[in-house]
């Protein structure tokens, strides 16, 4: 079968020639990690030509924000930040991120992102020992019941 | 076993779709004095949204998800390693 959520959304922002780092689950899903994500989470590069290009995307996504009542959509202005913006799309929940932990955006992370082929998708991924790193720092709850699975996922891919 | 607490009965295999639609608005709508997000950082309007949905409905988000992330697994190709790795 081929993804009807999580690959449709990737090729409308590749369609748009976005330039983001896929995070998070799915980030963690596409290397390996034997763990269950609904959701997708970028970090997008902040410049104003790349914020136009995501706005065009999310407009084509149908994106609001999904804990808003108003179901408004994002904006320029809200990109342009550091904060999260969660979103709902026609296709999954969208979890677009200025900054991960320590404040640290696109360009800070992209050294440790792997391009990685989905099909006719290209897409960047941050790598699994900098997502451990990520989780570790965010310390949360939910964060820290997934780092078992990110860690012999990093240890067994090490081995093969 | 039976619905799990606070779940909706009324699900679609009862051809009554309608009246549940109108539950799952309200537990989305639960915001008022609720957090989004709890002290670990999870996400409780998705748990709201899971609530609202049947065991069966459930078990069938549970499938597709799993087989959507399998699929995407699958078709993984690395073209450029992280820096680091090069």
């Amino acid at each position: 079968m081929e993804s009807a959520r999580y690959l449709p959304l990737l090729r409308v922002l590749a369609a748009h020639e976005v330039e983001f780092i896929l995070v998070g689950g799915l980030a963690a899903v596409l290397q390996g990690a034997p763990i269950v994500t609904g959701d997708l989470d970028i970090v997008h590069r902040r410049t104003g030509e790349n914020i136009a290009k995501l706005l065009a995307a999310l407009g084509e996504l149908d994106a609001v924000y999904r804990i808003d009542p108003r179901r408004r959509e994002p904006t320029a202005a809200h990109l342009s930040g550091p904060g999260h913006s969660l979103l709902s799309t026609k296709f999954c929940d969208l979890d677009v991120l200025g900054t991960i932990f320590a404040d640290t955006g696109y360009e800070g992370l992209i050294d440790d992102a792997l391009e990685l082929e989905l099909g006719e998708v290209i897409v960047w991924v941050l790598g699994l020992e900098r997502l451990i790193e990520s989780k570790e720092y965010a310390g949360r709850g939910k964060d820290l019941a997934v780092l078992p699975a990110l860690r012999a996922t990093l240890a067994q891919s090490r081995k093969t | 076993m039976g619905p799990l607490p606070g779940a909706l009965v009324v699900g679609y295999h009862e051809g009554t779709m309608t009246a549940r639609i109108p539950a799952y608005e309200a537990r989305l709508s639960m915001q008022g004095d609720e957090p989004t997000f709890n002290e670990d950082g999870v996400d409780l309007a998705q748990i709201r949204r899971f609530l609202a949905l049947t065991p069966l409905e459930r078990l069938v988000w549970a499938d597709q998800t799993a087989a959507e992330l399998e699929a995407l697994r699958r078709i993984a190709r690395v073209r450029v390693p992280a820096r680091g790795k090069r």
